[in-house]
């Protein structure tokens, strides 16, 4: 009797402690997608009040929109490429903030400067910085080079610039997170390559890259999950276009769900997005294990 | 234990929440709000205190700014309205915002308030668009307080300096365009950003060609073309203007950088207001130039409506009786346009002459010019669509055949 009473306490205390967390995990998690994957089955239009089942209508006709499947095509482009740079970047900023020079706090400091601005509010800055006609930046593209470019008319330049603003946004965080990895760094494995001749060129390749390995797979691979949930940059630079030639897939549901209140093809396309970080998670919890043994 | 000091601290946090409390809940219980957008707050204070609305009927009145862009807008009342409340008991509504919610059964039906009568003050086109804009399944969802009709404005001084005739056809617009473009100056310019903006000029010239947007048939077409060949073939249109919305088309038109253009009344105050750079003779109001159809200019408008959340419903309907009275509809438009529309009782008694917006919308309606928006029941939606196509030809992105390809595709999965 006196076992069972403890036995019960001990449940009851495990219960009062976990049961917040699964609540709202639940809550904010396994119900919104469940729901989201429930959703994706049916026309569901909140102003045209309707709910009807369509089967798997939303998700053939999203992909036989070529709209879509263009835009699935960008999404990728630009995570990729923002990945690739912000991480090349980043190493790089962070090499020459782990060097020793006079001011090295404040400059460290300001490196973060364009992180700690709002995504939305650098979206608008530099939609004006870029505007063709009263853009800082177009401006002084048009005096190096003498050529009027419009940088957000065209579909390339548009894309071009919207990457590079958001390399420019995230950049800082993906350094100062790298410079973290690279303190821990002991400094006798540079002192004794010094000593074996090593030039600063193979030194980053045979130490601090290796030893960064798992900190940049970490990092790139949460980035990666990170832009692909990006939309204020787009929102306050682009609005997705010109024509769509801006537009993510997480734009595409913003404007699905929340402009046009389509939620059953909102969910389709969040499932396909649900589908393809799930792939992404695998890969990073495959690559995270095996770098973090390795190194 | 809770020591002394802490225990009456924490007695003054509750007693604060309370009272706080009490007093939004007394605050709301009393006063009606009244959601207008920014621009339109200080003329409907003005309007009701002028017109003593609260003596008058004993209803206290807080006028309060409602999210001007749409989605915006559109996200906030979704939200309180499918948790059984409302920020508003009454909402100044734009034509999109309105049909969204009427559709959703969000609107309390207005019918009731007024009799046969009443529309008698309406002229036949403010009837057509009621009927299209403003009700659904025979209820009257919205109650339109005015005409919001696009001018074509012209430099009056530059093609008098030049020696030219305003165009009266699209063909005359390329034209009189060449003569009037110069490094300094494009002939015509309007806002095609996207996010509410290119569709209004594209909507505006598919009616002048004979057809609707929506259809993606040959009068969109047609009107794309014109638009693309006036920007690359001409030249008279600036390619930049597909990155601009209204504003910054007006303040082109203000630092003389454009010759003519199509434009929302609002843009009579804005020129007028730049006392630097305005006088009569440079500023003219011609009737759009005719495209293959017609010379057709849609009209949009804003209305007051009521959410069907709303616990004042009553207090509502004695608003918007009180604001749209045939004794009271002439004197908010005498106070501001923002209320003004070709009603028989405002144009009797609004002095048409001393007021350049009330002159060329008699013009304009005299003419005969002035049509209803091109409408679609899922509107929100349809004209992203057109707006994203559009903007994507324009951009050179892809082909007209397949703009008119794409675009019926996504209207039929729409209709679907």
């Amino acid at each position: 009797m006196f076992s069972n009473y403890s036995k019960l306490k001990k449940y009851l205390i495990f219960a009062i402690l976990v049961g917040p967390a699964v609540l709202l995990r639940f809550s904010t998690s396994f119900y919104p997608i469940v729901r989201t994957i429930y959703l994706s089955f049916f026309k569901h239009n909140l102003m045209e009040q309707v709910h009807r089942y369509v089967g798997l209508n939303n998700f053939t006709a999203l992909l036989n929109d070529q709209t879509i499947v263009d835009v699935i095509g960008f999404t990728l482009v630009f995570i990729s490429v923002s990945v690739i740079l912000q991480l090349i970047l980043g190493m790089a900023i962070a090499n020459l903030l782990n060097t020793e020079f006079k001011g090295r706090k404040i400059v460290r400091t300001l490196n973060l400067l364009p992180w700690v601005i709002p995504v939305i509010v650098s979206g608008y800055v530099f939609r004006w910085m870029l505007n063709a006609d009263y853009g800082l930046i177009t401006d002084w593209i048009f005096r190096l080079s003498g050529k009027e470019v419009q940088l957000l008319i065209n579909s390339f330049y548009a894309r071009v610039s919207l990457i590079l603003v958001n390399v420019w946004r995230n950049t800082p965080f993906m350094a100062i997170v790298l410079l973290a990895g690279l303190q821990s760094i002991p400094d006798e494995l540079y002192e004794a390559a010094k000593i074996d001749g090593a030039s600063w060129f193979q030194r980053f390749l045979h130490i601090t890259l290796p030893a960064s390995s798992s900190t940049i797979v970490t990092l790139g691979l949460f980035n990666i999950i990170w832009q692909i949930a990006n939309i204020d940059i787009i929102l306050g630079l682009t609005q997705g276009g010109p024509g769509s030639a801006t537009t993510v897939i997480a734009f595409r549901i913003y404007q699905l769900g929340m402009q046009w209140f389509s939620w059953g093809s909102a969910s389709a396309l969040s499932v396909y997005l649900l589908l393809i970080v799930a792939v992404i998670s695998l890969i990073a919890l495959y690559l995270y294990r095996r770098f973090e043994f390795s190194s | 234990m809770l020591k002394r000091k802490s225990k009456f601290l924490l007695t003054l946090v509750v007693l604060s929440i309370l009272l706080v409390s009490v007093n939004m809940v007394v605050f709301a219980a009393e006063e009606l709000i009244v959601g207008v957008g920014g621009w339109a707050v200080e003329p409907t204070k003005q309007a009701l205190e002028e017109l003593n609305f609260t003596e008058k009927t004993g209803i206290e009145v807080t006028v309060t700014t409602r999210p001007g862009s749409p989605p915006e807008f559109i996200s906030q009342m979704t939200s309180s309205i499918l948790g059984g409340q409302t920020p508003y008991d009454v909402i100044d509504l734009e034509d999109d915002a309105a049909i969204n919610f009427s559709r959703s059964g969000w609107l309390v039906d207005l019918d009731p308030i007024y009799d046969d009568q009443f529309w008698d003050d309406w002229t036949p086109g403010m009837l057509e668009m009621v009927e299209t804009w403003n009700r659904h399944e025979g209820e009257l969802f919205r109650i339109p307080h005015n005409y919001e009709t696009q001018y074509f404005f012209y430099r009056k001084d530059i093609l008098e300096e030049k020696g030219l005739e305003v165009p009266q056809t699209w063909e005359e617009m390329v034209e009189v365009g060449k003569e009037l473009t110069t490094d300094e100056m494009y002939a015509v310019s309007d806002g095609l950003a996207k996010g509410g903006y290119i569709g209004v000029y594209v909507s505006y010239l598919t009616q002048q060609a004979g057809g609707n947007p929506f259809d993606f048939g040959p009068a969109l077409r047609e009107s794309l073309q014109f638009i693309h060949d006036m920007i690359y073939e001409h030249e008279i249109f600036p390619s930049s203007a597909l990155n601009k919305d209204f504003d910054q088309v007006n303040n082109d038109f203000v630092n003389d950088r454009v010759a003519m253009m199509r434009m929302w009344p609002y843009f009579f105050d804005y020129q007028e207001s730049q006392e630097d750079w305005y006088s009569e003779d440079k500023v003219g109001v011609a009737l759009p130039p005719k495209g293959p159809e017609s010379r057709d200019t849609f009209v949009a408008s804003w209305g007051w409506a009521i959410p069907n959340t709303s616990d004042k419903i009553d207090e509502a309907k004695t608003f918007i009786e009180f604001m749209t009275s045939v004794e009271n509809a002439p004197e908010l438009a005498k106070m501001s346009t923002w209320f003004l529309s070709p009603r028989h009782s405002i144009m009797e008694e609004i002095d048409v002459e001393e007021s350049r917006l009330a002159s060329n919308l008699k013009k304009y309606s005299d003419a005969g010019v002035i049509s209803s928006r091109p409408f679609h029941s899922n509107f929100r939606q349809a004209s992203s669509i057109v707006e994203e196509l559009a903007s994507a030809y324009l951009t050179n992105q892809i082909s007209l055949d397949e703009v008119m390809e794409r675009g019926k595709e996504q209207m039929q999965a729409l209709e679907e």
